[in-house]
């Protein structure tokens, strides 16, 4: 799977980074909200079907907490275990979309269906790299142990201050419910950034250490 | 209202004052009553002969001369204190080019706060006005065609809103007289066009034709020539040149309650929402693919996390096919016919419901029956929706042939499809009647009408005829002379 001077397999890295017992568990109780929001908020026979408003928003605001928090928590890591956690979270998008697209055609909204679709993958990378850089800041100001609070607070400081400001740049509330250039712009270039920041060349060290992680 | 007009300036020695003359202007406008405005080139009149009627269709009709093709716009706010505005607006693009263009369409007028239009080429605006609440008056018309129309005051009740109108004013199109009782004619004034006066009786006016006419009027006599009859949802009836008799046939006249019709028509809904798997079919196949997913994550690898992906592609796919209804909006329609002689008042409403928010158009000009904000562009109507809501419109009425109706004493269908559940109220249940069959009524079964012909049933006069068509009601209003062989 590897070639010479290269790293391990991108998919072999991310499937042993889903089968970890954090991520794993992490994907089943992603997944188990979703079913949750869906027993909640599926109608009855003859009422209207609001199903996807309430599960596009649940999904995205957990994609982002899921990927702010996994992105702070790979501030140490080795750069091939920053790409499998992103790889990982854009996988968590991709087994969670039947929900959203089986919702989006009964709930029938007046939202493109692409928007609905696309949207949380360049917003689950962008979160990924502002946890990123959340860790690193809080492991440069040495309050790390404060991140469980700080993932949080971060998602909650973006949402106050759009709905402060009126602006639509970092809630994941709204943006799912309605296209957003801005939003999208937003999310597009801090996803661009994060890909850059994970494609930079691993050092030889943590090449070495992702090679023989993958002949083991 | 708002009605404009210029007075020379006069400055000669002797002429009248230019302060009185703008006096009299003044009082003419004023009293003239008329909601037109005009300038050299354009005229804008709302209602017949300038007179509107709230909640009513009314004839619209624009005049320009030498004028580039122009745009005519109303708003007409329907709100009130409680509610705040509610805004109706409507536009039609008017044709232009060298001579006169003569735009006619109708319109339905709500009891309105304001109502104020615009007739505008470009930048330039050639005509504009407006009405206030005092002018929303909903009483309807009686039209005298008379060159003394004085003398028939007395026949007529002192609240009646009397209205002396020139007879080429009078538009045949039934929806144009949906604000208008009686007409009457007594030959001595210029005569209308018989089809104005057909559209007028068809569309639910009773017409009065007062004494002999002269032979000028020819084409007026031919339509009464049968003698007093049903004609649509109206009445032509001679009478004598005499007052009384016109207080007489006023009184006695109980007009077709149109818009009960329709209220009947929209009383259930016609489109419902696209039927919703039930909540446990739903949760258990998405736990199923939930399952599925972890498990061949957990135990496959990432062989098992490719079968997790094509399936999250393929339950994609089929919940799409599965769930997503197959149009965003849904629509559905019904017509009553209401039928007396050969000519037929269509009245239908369309019902569209749409599943995404947005603006749903219907095809032809139409009223929305619950209080929303709407407009009509160019005859078609438009509505902002929320999502998952229905609106039920009333169509602009117009004529048709009529399929069933009463000749001789026999019932006729004269269209080209079979009508079911026929009924003649007071006498019962009849048999189908086969496209082109002639038939008697007789006594039959009472009861068992299904629900929408027993709603219409309730505002229709004894001896009337109901059937069913596919995609219509027909009604047949009995004859003026009543139901032969009908129960007392």
């Amino acid at each position: 799977m590897t070639r010479a001077g290269q790293g391990p397999n991108v998919f072999t890295l991310v499937t042993d980074r889903l089968r970890s017992a954090d991520m794993l568990q992490a994907l089943a109780l992603f997944l188990a909200a979703q079913l949750f929001v869906l027993a909640v908020r599926w109608p009855g026979a003859g009422e209207s079907n609001e199903a996807w408003f309430a599960l596009a928003q649940a999904r995205m605001v957990l994609l982002s907490l899921a990927a702010l928090g996994y992105g702070a928590a790979e501030t140490r890591a080795s750069t091939y275990s920053r790409r499998a956690t992103a790889g990982a979270m854009l996988m968590f998008v991709g087994l969670s979309a039947p929900f959203d697209v089986a919702t989006y055609a009964a709930s029938y909204p007046a939202v493109p269906w692409w928007w609905s679709s696309l949207l949380p993958f360049p917003a689950t990378l962008a979160y990924f790299g502002v946890g990123l850089a959340l860790g690193r800041a809080a492991a440069w100001a040495r309050i790390g142990a404060l991140l469980p609070l700080l993932v949080p607070g971060l998602l909650v400081a973006g949402i106050w201050a759009d709905v402060r400001l009126g602006i639509d740049v970092f809630n994941p509330l709204t943006a799912a419910l309605h296209v957003s250039l801005v939003h999208l712009g937003a999310m597009a270039a801090l996803a661009a950034a994060t890909a850059a920041w994970l494609a930079r060349p691993a050092r030889p060290a943590q090449r070495r250490r992702g090679d023989a992680k993958e002949r083991g | 209202m708002n009605v404009a007009f210029a007075v020379p300036a006069v400055r000669r020695r002797g002429a009248v004052p230019a302060a009185l003359l703008r006096v009299v202007a003044l009082a003419v406008a004023l009293f003239a009553g008329h909601a037109a405005a005009q300038t050299g080139r354009a005229q804008v009149e709302l209602g017949l002969g300038g007179h509107l009627v709230a909640d009513a269709w009314n004839p619209v009709q624009v005049t320009v001369r030498d004028a580039a093709p122009s745009v005519l716009r109303l708003r007409i706010d329907e709100g009130s204190l409680l509610e705040g505005p509610r805004i109706v607006r409507y536009s039609a693009s008017v044709p232009g080019g060298s001579g006169v263009t003569v735009f006619q369409d109708d319109l339905y007028v709500p009891t309105f706060r304001s109502l104020s239009w615009t007739l505008a080429s470009g930048r330039s605006v050639l005509a504009s006005g407006s009405l206030g609440a005092a002018d929303a008056d909903a009483r309807p018309l009686q039209v005298v065609l008379s060159s003394s129309p004085g003398s028939w005051r007395s026949a007529f009740g002192a609240d009646a809103r009397l209205v002396d109108v020139a007879a080429s004013d009078l538009p045949a199109r039934a929806a144009a007289f949906d604000g208008v009782r009686t007409i009457l004619l007594d030959g001595s004034a210029a005569a209308p066009r018989a089809e104005s006066i057909a559209a007028a009786a068809a569309g639910g006016v009773q017409v009065l034709l007062a004494g002999a006419l002269p032979a000028s009027q020819a084409g007026l006599a031919r339509l009464a020539a049968a003698g007093s009859h049903r004609l649509g949802a109206g009445v032509v009836m001679r009478i004598a040149d005499d007052p009384a008799a016109v207080r007489a046939r006023l009184a006695a006249w109980n007009p077709q309650d149109r818009s009960g019709l329709v209220q009947a028509l929209a009383a259930d809904r016609l489109v419902h929402p696209p039927p919703t798997p039930s909540q446990p079919l739903v949760l258990s196949l998405a736990a199923a693919y939930v399952l599925a997913a972890l498990l061949g994550l957990r135990f496959g690898g990432a062989p098992g996390l490719a079968a997790g992906l094509v399936l999250a592609l393929m339950v994609s796919v089929a919940g799409w096919r599965l769930l997503r209804p197959a149009s965003p909006e849904l629509d559905a329609s019904r017509t009553v016919l209401v039928g007396g002689g050969e000519l037929a008042l269509a009245l239908k409403v369309d019902e569209r419901l749409t599943l995404p928010s947005g603006v749903v158009s219907l095809e032809g000009a139409g009223r929305p029956l619950t209080p929303i904000p709407y407009s009509v562009d160019d005859g078609t109507t438009h509505v902002e929706l929320p999502r998952w809501h229905a609106v039920a419109v009333a169509v602009r009425p117009a004529l048709r042939p009529a399929s069933l109706r009463f000749q001789d004493g026999q019932l006729i269908n004269d269209g080209h499809t079979p009508l079911r559940d026929v009924y003649v109220l007071g006498l019962g249940r009849q048999p189908d009647l086969a496209a082109g069959v002639t038939r008697a009524p007789a006594p039959g079964e009472e009861g068992g009408l299904p629900a929408p012909l027993a709603r219409l049933a309730a505002r229709l006069p004894r001896g009337t005829a109901l059937a069913q068509a596919p995609e219509a009601v027909w009604v047949a209003l009995p004859p003026l002379a009543g139901l032969p062989g009908g129960r007392p």
